[in-house]
């Protein structure tokens, strides 16, 4: 399954180097020493081009948040309530499809932009002037697990790595002491499709994302056992370093012994700073109300986010937020719903775009809104909505992305994208752009030929670059 | 919807660089690469004075070219160890290396490889290593249920135990691929003992991940997630046995192998009698019974019949107890308020799902009167707790007569007697059948001595005999990928690289092989020897390329980093069931009972996945825990043991710091280092110096060095002086030493 990179590299040039041009082969020389050097999978590697952010957080809205609700007014929509609709409509249960069903909720223009936001976000509507909004995604699945995989790898099927894996894989890790893809679960509980939004898929192990835990230790095996007073601790690592010292000695020059030797520093030193980084005690108080801390309902989910900033500024590359379960899977009371989660997420969500605006974190930052797909037009059974794929909204802040842009648009109904519509696969490629990695560059050998995250030689997928400044 | 999403699975186009390239060259063709061709004897390179096997004529011919030499043997401790860990995945014991540092007759090498060859634990390590090339796992895989597969251990064992026996190569894979048609199961038939084998081994066809058991989408869906079972299998199969990607001519011809899309679905084709989309069997239904027909049909029925007399039973105690049980609540109930009280009855009428929020409140509220224990009841109504009593007597004495449960085999048969015709899936798609196909092979590799030959099964045969031919062309010797893609393998086990680097892809795709002379030689000596693996494993360690010493000599580097010409052995890490094994060992704790069902793991609140200490079992080799897709054991995955989706030919070796953490610090390492402690503590003399010595034996296979020893000792007492305060200091500095040993690079490397 999983092969070896810099021996495939090796072996394709050998093979094909002819025929490259010189420009190209340069390139994959580059990468393919930079590799085979390395036994650390983890070093820093060369991005592909200079890039405009150096961290993610995508805060990730299981279920598939209501659009016509939230992002994208729809006045023909609330026009048309209870009518039927008179087209085609892909409806996941359709034995409950009901008739057209307006948004009870007012939306008005905010900021200088005066981008339209729904009454239920009246923070995100402080940061409209910072945000690219997209209005016309689109999606493949209106299955929740298919269309998770494939926001989350590019795939809709199970066995690929997530983005924040190809992430880590491309440019490495700046901050050792600290995983460098790490998830922000929810105490609840896990999100739908579990560990495999998360997982490294074909990529080596030690891509894939590393959940923290709300409580006690926040990562396994972190605390050293009770058992071991801290000075028996230390004179157990440095005895073990001088065994492995002894040992290289006879193996001068082994870099992957070299660090190994090193890596139970390493471990000592994560034992103080994943502690560190999770200790919010430090923060002022107004920055814990930026986040929403002061109020039961946003504080456990606020607390997430601020602990996103934290990890970002401690050189951490890919942070996502999940929740438990797909609570934005409104199948029945939808409005009641909308409302309570967004009393939960929408201030601290608008708190760590502003504070890593403040803290001068957001231009090297990219901030994502999102969930796996959008709701339709029509109601499901009384008051509820169903899956929509055609069309989702989502929103991104910083690392390049334009500020107080709104991108494409739905038909009048808002149950399809119509408008420079963006799929899943250019949401990635742009992403991945804006770290400095060419997302057809950044590819893994895999079942004979060489995989990407955007799969692009199928999904043509391109840098959406009408997003970026 | 479906054209966007099937474009989307077809995930078969190159990339573009690699395929302007080869259409610039020439279209793929079998004549270009020379795995493609049948196995020649090759001439073995001139002999000279370092030489002393025919592999190490080839080898120094490559080193020779770049002016390179092979490094001199290893000395006898270190290669012992080396042969241990190679063939056993565990350390030697104590007795075993005293026994061959002794043995200085030239043949102790030699009889010490014979030894481990003959332990069963050799099974165990191998069958892992086909296992993973196999894609085996122990639960379905591809939703996320990732449900169970609770007899695919049978298959493990059918493996372990093929490793032991040394079954020829060639027999074990027909075995795997058409054992039922070798044993001439039919369904109407007995299952005799002698086909359990057999049927076993066909679960081989069914490693791949299978949701059908799960799907409850639409039909587009439902067909889909059966159709990726067909495909799933097909792809393992391939890769498995012949080195081929092949998945890309599910939609087109192969832009890169010579196979064309129609091959594709003729190989298809071979499955489709049982994988079927129309005609679907659930996984966990997909059982064979063992025993005789007329005897199981006989229990069946006994079983119904005892089954149904429970049922009166448990339905009169029911009856009997249930206008008790609303007297007695009424009695409770007395005390409380008319209003409260019919509140609370109402609230007990209401379905559990349907309960108001304060109906569920005012039952909670009263749990203590409304809930009527069956003991209570009994102390209630005396007559109810003598019926009890007597229909539980009645009870047991039915169940007593309920027969055996019969043996079941996860196996894949035909049941089918007139298979539907598969057809070509235009661009894929499964909505969109083309041509019809029938059952066969790949042209690339037929000869005209080994075509896909189909039989006509036997009268009152149902299954079709398309595995049996296709078994019949895989395994033939005139076949020029099979014994190549084992010989790979197996030299891959033994050298951490294969001659050709990717071992699941020999193919156009693939890595150039270092020697492939030596391949050819391999795959050669294989046949010849009548597809023994052992014999195989003997020829390689007898080579002086496998002896050798893993010190590089001065200046190497440069000329060869990544010592593809292996001119020095490669110094490896553990894999990652070795790292658990061998600390079990050390420890003298490791269960090395073979076979049986697994043994469960959990997944913890905090996402590490383990096998609670508690667990029966849960100190047996790695191999027996459980293998599921989405849990797989920490500690191994650490250490890059795959989960599994499809095959894994090869790991991917990391060195991370979550690896020394878990070493440091995870319950599993601190518990072996306290049963390492107390066996120093218990086994050795009294004096430190046999403490250390021994715990160098156990760890290392040999004694300490000086300057090792100097370090264990200074450790010992400072920790000592350290912990004094504690009781048992003397003790706790022993196991902190053991944890140490146990995480350093010289018992995490093989030399």
């Amino acid at each position: 399954m999983n092969l070896d990179y810099a021996l495939n590299r090796r072996a394709f040039l050998g093979r094909y180097a002819g025929a490259l041009g010189t420009l190209a082969l340069s390139y994959l020389t580059a990468s393919a020493d930079g590799q085979a050097t390395q036994s650390d999978p983890l070093l820093p590697k060369k991005p592909h081009h200079p890039p405009r952010a150096k961290a993610v957080i995508c805060l990730f809205q299981h279920g598939g948040p209501s659009q016509m609700d939230l992002f994208d007014p729809k006045p023909e929509l609330n026009k048309q309530n209870g009518k039927p609709y008179a087209g085609k409509m892909e409806v996941h249960f359709h034995t409950q499809k009901g008739q057209l069903l307006g948004s009870p909720f007012k939306f008005k223009k905010h900021g200088q932009s005066g981008i339209e936001l729904s009454e239920l976000l009246p923070h995100t509507a402080r940061i409209v002037d910072d945000i690219t909004l997209v209005r016309s995604m689109k999606t493949e699945s209106v299955d929740h697990e298919a269309a998770l995989r494939l926001i989350h790898s590019g795939k809709i099927f199970p066995g690929k790595p997530a983005w924040g894996s190809w992430v880590l894989y491309g440019l490495g890790s700046e901050r050792k002491e600290l995983p460098a893809y790490v998830v922000l679960s929810d105490p609840g509980g896990l999100p739908v499709d579990g560990t495999n939004n998360w997982s490294s898929g074909f990529l080596p192990a030690v891509y894939q994302g590393t959940p923290f835990r709300a409580t006690g230790t926040p990562v396994a095996h972190l605390a050293t056992p009770s058992d071991i007073p801290p000075a028996a601790r230390q004179q157990q690592l440095d005895f073990l370093k001088g065994l492995n010292t002894a040992h290289l000695k006879r193996h001068r020059g082994n870099a992957e012994l070299e660090a190994r030797l090193g890596h139970f520093e390493l471990a000592a030193r994560m034992q103080t700073a994943v502690p560190d980084v999770l200790d919010i005690s430090g923060e002022t108080e107004e920055t814990r109300r930026l986040y929403g801390l002061d109020n039961p309902k946003s504080a456990e989910y606020g607390k997430r986010c601020l602990l996103a900033r934290r990890l970002v500024e401690r050189g951490v590359r890919f942070v996502q937020i999940f929740l438990s379960g797909q609570p934005w899977d409104t199948h029945s009371k939808n409005a009641e719903n909308l409302k309570n989660l967004c009393a939960m997420t929408d201030q601290p969500s608008a708190g760590l775009v502003l504070d890593l605006k403040r803290r001068g974190l957001l231009d090297s930052t990219v901030v994502l809104w999102t969930g796996e797909f959008g709701r339709l037009p029509i109601s499901q059974g009384a008051d509820g909505r169903d899956h929509n794929r055609h069309a989702f909204s989502l929103w991104l802040a910083g690392g390049g992305f334009k500020q107080g842009y709104v991108h494409g648009a739905t038909d009048d109904l808002g149950y399809q994208s119509v408008e420079k519509v963006v799929r899943v696969p250019e949401l990635h490629a742009t992403l991945l752009h804006t770290l400095g990695l060419n997302h057809t560059k950044l590819t893994f050998p895999h079942e004979g030929r060489d995989d990407t995250l955007t799969d692009y030689p199928v999904t043509s997928a391109e840098v959406a670059t009408d997003l970026l400044r | 919807m479906l054209i966007l999403l099937r474009t989307l699975l077809c995930s078969c186009i190159l990339l573009l660089l690699v395929w302007i390239t080869v259409q610039a060259d020439d279209p793929p063709s079998a004549t270009k690469l020379p795995v493609f061709s049948p196995v020649v004897q090759p001439v073995v390179p001139a002999a000279s004075a370092q030489t002393s096997t025919d592999i190490d004529r080839f080898i120094l011919a490559g080193l020779q070219a770049k002016k390179l030499t092979m490094q001199p043997k290893a000395d006898r401790a270190t290669l012992f160890r080396r042969v241990a860990f190679d063939l056993t995945g565990l350390p030697p014991t104590t007795v075993e290396l005293d026994l061959f540092l002794r043995d200085t007759t030239p043949a102790a090498y030699d009889n010490m490889i014979d030894r481990y060859l003959a332990s069963p634990q050799y099974g165990v390590h191998w069958g892992k290593f086909w296992l993973d090339a196999a894609g085996y796992a122990d639960s379905n895989g591809y939703f996320n249920a990732d449900s169970d597969r609770p007899l695919a251990w049978k298959y493990r064992d059918y493996v372990i135990q093929s490793f032991n026996s040394d079954k020829p190569f060639d027999v074990f894979v027909r075995e795997q691929l058409a054992g039922d048609e070798l044993v001439q199961y039919t369904p109407q038939g007995d299952v005799t003992p002698a086909m359990i084998e057999g049927l076993t081994a066909t679960h081989f066809l069914r490693n791949a991940p299978d949701g059908s058991g799960e799907s409850d989408g639409n039909p587009d869906e439902v067909r889909t997630d059966r159709y990726t079972v067909l495909e799933g299998n097909l792809q393992n199969m391939m890769n498995c046995l012949l080195g081929l990607t092949i998945q890309c001519a599910r939609c087109h011809d192969h832009k890169f192998e010579p196979i064309s899309q129609k091959e594709y679905y003729s190989l298809q084709a071979l499955f489709f009698p049982v994988y079927n989309p129309v005609l679907w069997t659930k996984p966990n239904d997909r059982l064979v019974l063992i025993g005789n027909k007329a005897t199981l049909a006989a229990q069946q029925r006994l079983r119904d019949q005892v089954d149904k007399q429970i049922k009166i039973l448990k339905d009169s105690l029911t009856a009997f107890a249930e206008p008790l049980r609303e007297q007695f609540l009424d009695e409770r109930l007395k005390g409380l308020e008319v209003p409260v009280r019919g509140e609370l009855l109402e609230a007990l009428k209401m379905a559990k799902d349907k309960r108001s929020s304060k109906q569920t409140a005012l039952l909670k509220k009263h749990k203590k009167l409304i809930e009527i224990s069956d003991d209570a009841l009994a102390a209630r109504f005396p007559e109810y707790g003598a019926f009890k009593e007597q229909t539980q007597r009645a009870l047991a004495a039915r169940e007593k007569d309920l027969p055996p449960t019969p043996e079941k085999i996860a196996a894949y048969v035909e049941t089918d007697a007139k298979p539907a015709v598969h057809h070509v899936l235009k661009r894929g798609l499964h909505g969109q059948p083309g041509e019809e196909v029938q059952p066969g092979a790949l042209a690339c590799l037929s000869q005209p001595g080994n075509q896909f030959q189909l039989t006509p099964p036997a009268p009152g045969q149902v299954s079709t005999g398309r595995r049996t031919a296709f078994a019949r062309w895989v395994t033939s010797p005139a076949n020029p990928l099979f014994a190549r893609v084992i010989v790979n393998r197996i030299w891959q086990q033994h050298f951490g690289t294969g001659i050709v680097a990717t071992p699941d892809n020999l193919g156009y795709s693939g890595s150039k092989p270092s020697h492939p002379e030596l391949l050819d030689y391999l795959a050669h000596e294989l046949v010849r020897n009548g597809w023994r693996i052992k014999a195989m494993h003997r020829l390689i360690m007898k080579s002086a390329v496998y002896q050798q010493s893993s010190t590089p000599a001065v200046g190497t580097e440069q000329i060869d980093s990544e010592n593809r010409l292996l001119s020095h052995y490669p110094l490896r890490r553990l894999p990652a069931e070795a790292v658990r094994d061998a600390m079990l060992m050390v420890a003298g704790e490791l269960d090395e009972r073979l076979g049986g069902p697994y043994v469960p793991s959990v997944r913890l609140p905090d996402g590490v996945v383990e096998v609670d200490e508690k667990t029966p079992g849960a100190r047996r080799r790695s191999v027996y825990l459980q293998q599921r897709r989405t849990q797989v054991v920490t500690l191994l995955q650490l250490f890059d043991a795959p989960a599994l989706v499809s095959t894994c030919g090869k790991r991917t070796p990391s060195t991370v710091p979550l690896q020394s953490l878990v070493l440091l610090n995870s319950l599993f390492a601190r518990q072996r280092s306290q049963a390492f402690a107390t066996r120093l503590l218990r086994e050795a003399d009294k004096t430190t110096t046999a403490r250390i010595d021994l715990a160098y034996r156990l760890v290392c296979s040999r004694l300490p060095r000086d300057d090792e020893r100097l370090l264990c000792e200074k450790f010992l007492q400072a920790q000592q002086a350290t912990r004094a305060a504690e009781p048992q200091a003397e003790r706790l500095a022993w196991i902190d030493l053991c944890q140490m040993l146990l995480a350093s690079n010289a018992f995490l490397y093989v030399e």
